[in-house]
């Protein structure tokens, strides 16, 4: 039994083990291979073939299935990895335009096809006064409102035309972002394309154009007052650049170069003066283009108006940098200056010469007259001198009219000497003395004429006054045979009355006036000219003269700078004035401020 | 009374004969020197000593050849004439002849009257020039 049992026991052990060989082992490897695959998620993963049997079949088919799950699932993982990469490039796209659209300076709004708002940058937020997040899905309409900038009419949106019009639109208009609040604005809208071609939606861009208007506006004024300032110079501008050619020139200048002036921006400088004019002044324009201001003045024959004279100023322009750009230059016309001058100098060197032979000619006039008045008293002298000898020495023999006869030879040998003196006397008012002139009082001039006439005055029964004088500057000599002379005629043309003779002075702006007045029988207006004249005489033979009295006054005041005249009329007595310059006051005088007397 | 020696420098014949007329009338006993010419007149003052030097020199301003008053600067340039009194017998006028003298110590400036009596009562002036008679 025992024996039994054990023997039975070991064909049990025997029997088991190799049931453990063939059946056990193989499928403990299979499901290791599962658990292994199912831990790790590898696929590559394959289960050991230990026997060829059904359980070797049982791994091969379990090893196929674990390859090809192994390539599913490699071709999910790469179609998992593609889409992950596309969703992250698609999110940075998207980032980067709201970046890039939230930066710009632009306002940016995206409707739909509807126009309803989709998306609005902070910009358009900001400007049209709303939120995004109040505006998505709304209309844009309803924020976007614009009117004409000078009709003042309502405005359809370009978002909406875009859309129905499939075209890019643009605006320039007002925007009324509310009540009271209008921003001038450019504006483009255009619509948005799908891959296919369909409209999807449309972008609106616009932007504030305030500063723009602005800056514009400040540019056109600026324009407008450089064209005011050189309209109103006299000179010709223009602005010129580094290659030779006009920027900009003036209305001025255009008119003088004779070319339109909008047309000589651009224009080559050699092209509009010509190759002659160009040629004189390249060194100048040289110079001002190595930084340096010019000034220059010269003849130049010019392509289109000829040879002028001009002066010019180049003041060389700089750019940011400091470089020169360019430079202005500033031309006067001066030509007509030039030949005015050329004929002052001639007008100049023909009166120079008649003034030299003028005062030759006054010389030749002078010394003769001195000479004659001189050489022809001796003559006279002896004929006065022995026709009084004659009779003295024949007294006893000669009979009737003998003595009336040589009274008339002497009187008018004695007239013609009166006459010769005067006429001395007139050439000598001009003549230099070595004497100096002096601070001369007029009233001891006045005196000293009164002394002179006593004898008429005392005839006549003249008085002969003056109010307080002044002192003035020349020839004592000359104020007294002045006033000598116009005391003496006022005694000389009295009326029936006695004369009365007064001199007054007094100050005339800058002048001053003598004046000696008279009750006499007065002067006819028309003679208050010629009797100035040397030897003009208005009365005959009843009132002696020689008629260089009035010649002999009106020279000495002009030797002083000073004029004559007469106020009168006949009948009425006469007033002769005479002026001296303030200059011809002794500076005594003008010291002391008050009259001597 | 002595007899004096007048130098008149005067080239008008007429004017010599009437200051003879004037010196006779005036009763001056002289012996007239007549020079005509200025050129000779400078000649004679220059060189003129001893018994020739006059006693007074009657000039007039207008010569020929030389005018004058070269002919008194001649007279002052003589030591021998240096107290001769002159007396300028002339028919200007004129200031400026008149300042120019006064620098070369004239005595007396007498203008030609244009009358005869007045002619006359030069002979007495130049008579008061002539030194007193000593003899």
């Amino acid at each position: 039994m025992l024996i039994l049992l054990l023997g039975s026991g070991l064909i049990a052990l025997a029997v088991s083990s190799r049931l453990r060989a063939l059946i056990v082992t193989p499928i403990a490897e299979l499901a290791g291979a599962a658990a292994r695959v199912s831990a790790t998620r590898d696929y590559g993963v394959r289960a050991r073939k230990i026997s060829a049997d059904e359980l070797g079949v049982l791994v091969d088919s379990f090893n196929g299935m674990l390859a090809s799950i192994q390539s599913r699932d490699d071709d999910l993982r790469r179609a998992l990895a593609e889409r992950q990469a596309a969703l992250d490039e698609a999110r940075n796209t998207r980032d980067s335009l709201r970046t890039t659209l939230a930066s710009i300076g632009d306002a940016v709004v995206a409707t739909d096809t509807r126009g309803d708002v989709v998306f609005a940058n902070p910009v358009a937020q900001n400007l049209l006064r709303a939120s995004e997040s109040d505006m998505i899905r709304h209309p844009l309409a309803r924020y976007f409102r614009l009117v004409d900038e000078h009709s003042r009419e309502s405005i359809e949106t370009p978002v909406a035309r875009a859309l129905r019009e499939g075209r890019v639109v643009s605006n320039h208009a007002i925007l009324l972002v509310r009540e009271g609040v209008e921003v001038p604005v450019d504006d483009s809208a255009s619509p948005i394309r799908n891959g296919r071609g369909e409209i999807t939606g449309a972008v609106l861009i616009f932007r504030d154009i305030t500063q723009r208007l602005q800056d514009e506006a400040a540019l056109r004024s600026a324009r407008e007052q450089l064209q005011l300032v050189t309209d109103t110079m006299a000179s010709s501008v223009a602005r010129c650049r580094r290659d030779l050619r006009y920027v900009w020139v003036s209305r001025q200048y255009g008119r003088w170069i004779d070319l339109p002036p909008e047309q000589m921006a651009g224009q080559p400088i050699r092209d509009a003066l010509g190759d002659e004019a160009y040629r004189a002044i390249l060194p100048y324009m040289e110079r001002v283009l190595a930084g340096e201001r010019v000034e220059f003045e010269g003849a130049i024959r010019y392509r289109t108006i000829g040879a002028r004279w001009i002066r010019a100023t180049y003041v060389p322009t700089h750019d940011r940098s400091g470089a020169v750009d360019g430079w202005v230059s500033e031309v006067t016309d001066i030509t007509d200056l030039k030949q005015a001058q050329a004929n002052i100098v001639k007008i100049n060197e023909e009166l120079r010469r008649s003034n030299l032979s003028l005062g030759r000619s006054n010389e030749d006039l002078e010394r003769f007259a001195y000479i004659a008045s001189h050489d022809l008293q001796e003559p006279l002298r002896m004929i006065t001198t022995y026709t009084q000898l004659l009779f003295r020495a024949y007294a006893g023999e000669w009979k009737g009219d003998a003595a009336g006869f040589v009274a008339n030879i002497v009187d008018g040998a004695r007239r013609i000497r009166t006459l010769l003196s005067d006429l001395l006397a007139y050439t000598e008012i001009n003549a230099e003395t070595e004497e100096p002139l002096g601070a001369v009082d007029l009233h001891a001039a006045f005196e000293s004429a009164r002394a002179n006439l006593k004898a008429a005055i005392e005839e006549s029964g003249a008085s002969v006054a003056c109010d307080p004088l002044p002192r003035v500057g020349g020839r004592e000599g000359h104020f007294v045979s002045l006033l000598q002379n116009l005391i003496g005629n006022a005694i000389k043309y009295r009326s029936q009355d006695p004369p009365r003779i007064h001199v007054t002075a007094r100050t005339v702006g800058e002048q001053l006036q003598i004046a000696v007045s008279d009750n006499g029988i007065g002067i006819d207006p028309e003679y208050h000219q010629k009797i100035f004249l040397a030897f003009k005489r208005l009365h005959g033979r009843k009132i002696p003269g020689s008629g260089i009295g009035l010649a002999i006054c009106q020279r000495v005041v002009e030797r002083y700078g000073g004029r004559i005249w007469v106020e009168s009329r006949a009948g009425a007595g006469s007033t002769f004035v005479f002026s001296l310059p303030e200059t011809a006051l002794s500076t005594q005088e003008r010291s002391d401020g008050h009259a001597a007397v | 009374m002595r007899r004096y020696k007048v130098l008149v420098v005067e080239d008008n014949p007429n004017d010599v004969a009437l200051l003879r007329l004037a010196l006779t009338e005036a009763h001056v006993d002289c012996d007239l020197t007549v020079i005509d010419d200025g050129g000779d007149a400078l000649s004679f003052v220059r060189q003129v000593a001893g018994d020739a030097v006059p006693d007074l020199a009657v000039l007039d301003l207008n010569l020929p050849k030389r005018d004058g008053l070269e002919v008194l600067q001649g007279m002052r340039s003589n030591p021998a004439l240096l107290d001769v009194p002159v007396a300028i017998l002339s028919s200007s006028s004129a200031p400026r002849d008149r300042s120019r003298l006064q620098t070369f110590g004239v005595r007396r400036y007498l203008v030609k009257p244009p009358d005869f009596d007045e002619f006359l009562k030069l002979g007495q002036e130049l008579k008061d020039l002539l030194p007193e008679d000593s003899g």
